[in-house]
């Protein structure tokens, strides 16, 4: 994986135990237009591919917490986008939202034409309109909506807007460059002297500028010419190859009180800790617990039952965030839960049946950054159950209700080689800040996807052939499968099947249909199906063909980055087997070109072959991704092992009649090559 | 980008539950051909009432919706999740309500605070006053009947009330009951497809001498959801219903109007936001110096189409009436943005600076099968374009395309019921289709088979007529970052590994009839080898059209939508001069719906793969589809076998 480069600057500049001298408030948050001069792009042809790019883009973050009793935040955001062609226009159609307790300040947009000319965005062609409206909700979003007049290629459109937060944000972050390139990017961000900030900066060597202004603490920052991370289908998250920063409060002081923000976990799991322990009372209103106490059962056994309860029984409503969190009640009356309210219910129902149990909060792997040197929620978006060591439970056991495919202890890849902050649940009276540890999530993986396939096939003398195919699928592959056979009609994939037969194999009809969904993580789902053609793929008299295109298995398509490609991340890890046997008609000659190759590399395994004994053919196919991220020196792996898959695929197996004539090879026959292997290495 | 006017109020909410999946059988087991359905609707019912606001004084319409459904498997639990769009101050959702029956016969209510309200704009649009109220009913697991009923009031009632009897899903029983009110004149039509409908209503007198109308279907099947097969519009009855006039406290209140006064106040509101100002005949008259002064009014007409399409971006803002009447010509021109009507409507104040008449053009515009126009109303259309008065000629013109010739209609314009807003003749008029052979797509690769087991060589796809407009617009829009990948969504060749590897900038204006994308690819050779003879996948150079057929196709009836000609070719020269290919590899099928080509040969020791197909719109029933369409799928199916192309001796890559 390619090195992280961080650029970061701790302020604690003057931590004060007395109360602040007064000050002046700080002048106004305003920025002015650009001068013309600025807004030349120097080079369009380099941007040219885009359709359009950022001239400037500026950030200014004023993070106050000493006027009213919430404090206050400023963000101000002024832009400048030149279209170079019309695919850029896009660009010109500007949303800006805001949350309803918010103000949007000094709004301005205008476009200014290659020649100079001005024309500016009428107020009355500024839209704004509450986005939803909820029964009690007063501050949900708004938006601001406009579209730039006069937008041709050779325009640059320029806006520039002040958001005033009625409250001391404690977080903030942002990309530098998101679909667009960006020729100059300035951040400053401004606290007062009595807080300590942290700034950090990712994926760049660029040096923040520490002054100060306006009696200000201010860090200034700027990047030039940046280029959007490429698109890519296999690529890391965004967070791990763009730059961005964050900027964090971590504590302030008001009169002789330092108050901690973040200056570690418990000051920033502290609302977490609030909701779900001293002031739970609005969380558990009306909360009945589901499942009854058996006496005697054993704790483990109890875990159990509440994990797969949970797993099982209410709708899973994909991944959310802590916000998303409704009370239990809610989450029980609506038979739905997010990826924290199962975890949320599960910890509930174990507290319920006597069982000890905290939750955890991580970063799913390769979902985004995580740093844990800088405390803050917003990097937490999954949430586990961890059940310490007790009495009947010898260890400590991680539970993942959102993974529908893992039992109890067992981590989807997502969990894994990434550390989870656990929350301790228990609080005293008095306790305001929860008890944590930083641990990394340990149990079985959840089984790896595994795909197996064998065809063993008979092909007459008039190119007819039968055979009999069998799948089997282990893992989570065969879980998530299985989970959508089930909700599929009766039969679905019956004619699944029979569509891949007649699509693969000239008039394919099935002859028999077996069909296990399996039972749960240990036992593979399974299909067979025997089948005959009604006539040969590819034959004339005295000779047959059999081309190999059946193996068609998607994987060669997928998974497939080109020369471009600068990051690979494989999330899921894979294992993908096939084999092949196929019996010619009686006495004829079997005529193949023997294939053996193997790619064996740190991302990607294959292996194939394909050669011919004793009249019988054999092939066979393997292909193991393993989870990883890897830079552009890796890459090419993954391409090599597929093409050697594609090989096989694309290869074709001919039968001659010795006493026949080939009808329409004009040219003498080419003799069948022997398999290179050694006769003691075949079997 | 496309598209402006939207149909509106309730006609739009009708449509959108009428496509909402919904399923399900109460007790007895689904008929065989339901048994994919997730849930199936046990009742929808639904009634239409007229009444006048006390505070206002104001008519209006209550729809009130009462749907029951059953989920059938786990999947169905997505009909829990309901929806009912609204415009602020024209329409209101008064009252949400629903419940959850679950097996064990708990019943679980929906909670009214659960009910949220979000802005909703279309994607096409910059900004609308649509809003939309949406909805979970709890605990919906398979066994459950969901239980959900609105009622949604509408202050305009110049459209006509749609209800379409059935859902995507099986629907047991259907009712749509319409109030008369005592006095008040409602019409009514009732259609399958675009054809009349024989489903009579059942009337009935009410004790206040209103009148009831009942519509009622029982066991409606729901959408077969395979590749060509009809919309549910052309199975499913669609009933319209429109207020024409209901007295009002001793006034007689006039609600949809008919044909001409449609057309009259559609005139009215156009001339009136085409009032040209001093800019906007100063901008026509530099148009045309700039365009040489043309003498002719058809040039002049040209010149001006040319520029509102150039230069007027598409951007719709559809607030109030901002659905039917086009912004101010003036404000149009000086934002450079508008959507179908701004466009159009702004043309027209052009025009008329120099003298030429036209008159806007209402369409319901083709994005699938022919669709007509019954009831005219405003909310029958979606588009709006303009009819130049040339002599004797009203010459259609569609100014939000960027890219179709003057005197030319795109694609989604044919073959499409229109109304000619003109108040001295209003009318509802038919446009003409291009022939199947103007509008084209031909495709040519020249490919070298490498040592290394891949191909590598060049690409030239060609677009012709209709086909061209629509691909240059589509490509217009594509950074030149991402026009690599339009060649590769756009090439019939289908290879392991395919790169696009060079493309370059097509040539030609904006409003040329052909458009070409020419460059060089590589991919991996659809090609086994076996002493002197390969396996050539030939489909895999030639691509076909055609979804192939599946074991999971039941064919319950065929639609072809449009009518183009395709023709691939594909030329590969291998290490050694072929010799020959199989004979066995080729054939003609023709079909009512199209013709179907495939064929390989060897020209000059290279071998030559050829497919080409002609489509015609067409429909054909599941009677016929077993002898008519059938074996054209079976063509395309025999064209997957790989082609055995002879060297005359061992040879290898």
């Amino acid at each position: 994986m390619k090195r992280r480069r961080l650029a970061c600057a701790l302020l604690a500049t003057g931590v004060l135990l007395a109360a602040a001298p007064a000050r002046s408030a700080p002048s106004d948050l305003v920025t002015s237009w650009l001068a013309p001069s600025d807004l030349v792009v120097a080079e369009p042809q380099r941007y040219h591919e885009y359709g359009a790019v950022v001239v400037y883009r500026e950030r200014r973050i004023r993070m106050l917490n000493e006027w009213g009793a919430d404090g206050t935040t400023m963000i101000l955001d002024h832009a400048a986008i030149a279209i170079l062609d019309p695919s850029g226009q896009g660009h010109a159609n500007v949303r800006v939202w805001y949350r309803g307790d918010w103000k949007v300040r000094d709004f301005q947009a205008r476009t200014v034409a290659g020649d100079g000319t001005i024309q500016e965005v009428s107020p009355e062609n500024v839209y704004d309109e509450k986005v939803t409206a909820k029964a009690g909700d007063d501050e949900g979003w708004s938006i601001k909506v406009f579209a730039f007049p006069r937008v041709e290629p050779g325009v640059v459109l320029e806006y520039r807007y002040l958001l005033v937060l009625p409250y001391a944000r404690p977080q903030y972050w942002e990309y530098c460059v998101d679909d667009l390139p960006v020729i100059r990017y300035d951040l400053t961000v401004q606290t007062t002297p009595e807080t300590v900030l942290l700034l950090k900066i990712y994926n760049t060597r660029q040096k923040i500028v520490t002054t100060t202004e306006d009696g200000l603490v201010t860090l200034k920052w700027t990047l030039k010419d940046l280029r959007p991370p490429p698109d890519e289908t296999n690529a890391p998250a965004k967070q791990l190859r763009a730059p961005w920063w964050v900027a964090s409060m971590v504590q302030f002081t008001r009169g002789q009180r330092v108050i901690h923000l973040s200056t570690r976990w418990e000051h920033a799991l502290r609302w977490y800790f609030k909701r779900l322990v001293t002031d739970a009372g609005d969380d558990l209103k009306g909360y009945k617990c589901p499942l009854a106490k058996v006496d005697g059962e054993a704790p483990a056994r109890a875990v159990q039952r509440a994990f797969e309860w949970v797993r099982d029984t209410p709708v899973f409503q994909g991944f959310q965030d802590f916000s998303d969190l409704r009370p239990l009640a809610k989450t029980l009356k609506t038979g739905r839960a997010g990826s924290f309210e199962g975890p949320r219910l599960l910890q509930q129902i174990l507290a319920d049946l006597g069982i000890r149990a905290d939750v955890a909060f991580l970063r799913r792997w390769q979902s985004g950054a995580f740093d844990a040197t800088v405390p803050a929620t917003f990097w937490l978006n999954h949430m586990l159950v961890r059940v310490p060591a007790q009495a009947g439970i010898p260890e400590a056991l991680w539970l993942d209700p959102s993974c529908r495919y893992c039992a109890a202890g067992t981590l989807p890849f997502y969990d894994q080689g990434v550390d989870a902050v656990v929350m301790k649940m228990q609080g005293g009276v008095m306790q305001e800040l929860p008890d944590w540890e930083m641990v990394r999530p340990a149990g079985t993986p959840a089984n790896a996807d595994g795909f197996r396939r064998s065809f063993v096939l008979d092909v007459d003398a008039a190119g007819r052939t039968t055979g009999t195919l069998a799948v089997e699928m282990a893992g989570d592959e065969g879980e998530q499968h299985a989970r959508s056979a089930r909700d599929e009609a009766p039969g679905a994939q019956r004619r699944r099947f029979e569509g891949y037969l007649a699509h693969r194999f000239p008039g394919g009809k099935m002859l028999s249909f077996e069909e296990d969904l399996g039972g749960g993580p240990s036992r593979p789902v399974r299909y067979v199906l025997r089948f005959e053609t009604e006539r040969a793929t590819s034959s004339a008299p005295g000779e047959v063909w059999l081309p190999l295109g059946f193996l068609s298995s998607g994987r060669e398509r997928q998974s497939w980055p080109d020369q471009r490609t600068q990051n690979l991340v494989i999330r899921d890890p894979e294992e993908f087997q096939e084999t092949v046997e196929v019996r010619g008609p009686k006495g004829w000659e079997v005529r193949v070109d023997p294939i053996e190759g193997r790619v064996d590399g740190e991302v990607a395994t294959a292996e194939c072959r394909l050669g011919a004994e004793d009249g019988t053919v054999r092939a066979s196919r393997s292909l193991s991704l393993r989870r990883g991220s890897w830079g552009p020196d890796r890459y090419g792996e993954v391409p090599r092992a597929i093409a050697l898959m594609s090989r096989v695929k694309h290869a074709a197996v001919r039968w001659v009649d010795p006493h026949g004539v080939p009808a329409a090879a004009s040219g003498p026959a080419a003799p069948a090559r022997p398999a290179r292997r050694p006769p003691a290495a075949r079997r | 980008m496309r598209l402006s006017c939207r149909i509106r109020g309730l006609t739009i909410l009708l449509a959108m539950l009428a496509s909402v999946g919904a399923r399900a059988a109460d007790a007895p087991a689904p008929p065989p051909d339901d048994a994919d359905a997730d849930t199936r609707v046990l009742l929808e019912d639904v009634t239409l009432s007229f009444g006048v606001d006390r505070k206002t004084g104001k008519p209006y319409a209550d729809l009130d919706m009462h749907q029951r459904i059953r989920i059938l498997r786990e999947d169905g639990d997505s009909a829990a999740s309901r929806s009912v769009s609204y415009r602020k101050g024209r329409s209101d959702v008064l009252r949400i309500e629903g419940s959850t029956t679950l097996p064990d016969g708990r019943v679980e209510r929906l909670d009214p605070k659960d009910v949220t309200d979000s802005l909703a704009i279309p994607e096409d649009e910059l900004f609308s006053d649509t809003r939309v109220k949406r909805f979970t009913l709890p605990l919906a697991t398979k066994g459950a009947v969901l239980d959900y009923r609105y009622v949604q009031r509408d202050y305009e009632l110049v459209g006509a009330f749609l209800e379409r009897m059935g859902n995507a899903a099986p629907t047991d029983r259907v009712r749509f009951r319409v109030v008369v009110p005592q006095g008040a004149v409602v019409e009514h039509v009732v259609m399958r497809g675009n054809d009349p409908a024989d489903l009579p209503p059942v009337e009935s007198d009410l004790p206040d001498g209103a009148r009831d109308r009942v519509w009622e279907l029982s066991d409606v099947p729901g959408d077969i959801a395979e590749p060509f097969a009809p919309a549910r519009s052309y199975s499913q009855i669609l009933v319209m219903v429109a207020l024409k006039s209901m007295p009002v406290d001793g006034r007689t209140f006039t609600g949809m109007p008919d044909l001409p006064a449609l057309v009259a106040w559609v005139d009215a509101r156009y001339r009136e936001q085409s009032r040209p100002d001093k800019g906007l005949e100063a901008q026509a008259r530099q148009i045309l110096a700039e365009a040489g002064q043309p003498v002719e009014a058809r040039d002049k007409a040209r010149a001006l189409y040319e520029w509102v399409q150039d230069h007027i971006r598409y951007v719709a803002v559809e607030l109030g009436d901002g659905g039917w009447i086009p912004h101010a010509a003036g404000s149009v021109l000086a934002t450079r943005y508008g959507d179908c009507k701004d466009k159009a409507n702004l043309l027209a104040a052009m025009l008329r600076v120099v003298g030429i008449e036209s008159v806007p053009v209402m369409v319901l515009t083709r994005e699938g099968p022919v669709r007509r126009v019954v009831m005219p109303s405003r909310g029958r259309f979606n588009h709006a374009i303009l009819g130049v008065r040339l002599g004797d000629a009203l010459v259609l013109a569609d100014p939000t395309s960027t890219t179709v010739p003057f005197g030319q209609l795109p694609a989604g314009d044919q073959d499409a019921d229109i109304m000619v807003a003109d108040p001295a003749r209003p009318r509802m008029e038919h446009t003409p289709r291009d022939p199947a052979e103007s509008s084209r797509k031909e495709e040519r690769t020249d490919l070298q088979v490498l040592p290394d087991g891949s191909l590598a060589g060049t690409f030239a796809i060609r677009f012709v007529g209709a086909k061209a407009h629509a691909a240059r617009a589509s490509y217009r829009v594509r950074t030149p970052k991402s026009r690599k990948d339009y060649v590769k969504e756009n090439l019939e060749l289908t290879l392991d590994g395919l790169e696009i590897e060079s493309c370059e900038p097509p040539v030609g204006t904006a409003r040329d009839d052909t458009f070409e994308l020419t460059g060089r690819l590589r991919g991996l050779a659809p090609v086994a080898w076996s002493g002197g003879t390969a396996l050539v996948q030939a489909r895999s150079l030639v691509g076909y059209s055609e979804a192939s057929p599946s074991g999971d196709a039941r064919r319950a009836a065929f639609q072809r939508e449009w009518s183009s000609t395709e023709t691939v070719r594909a030329t590969v020269h291998f290490p050694h001069p072929a010799r020959a290919v199989s004979r066995d590899w080729g054939g003609t099928r023709e079909g009512v719906t199209g013709t179907y080509r495939w064929s390989g040969s060897v020209v000059d020791g290279a071998l030559v793969v050829e497919r080409s197909a002609t489509f015609h719109p067409a429909q054909v029933g599941a009677a016929d589809f077993g002898t008519v369409i059938a074996p054209v799928f079976r063509a395309v199916s025999a064209s997957d076998a790989p082609l055995r192309v002879e060297f005359g001796g061992e040879v290898k890559p």
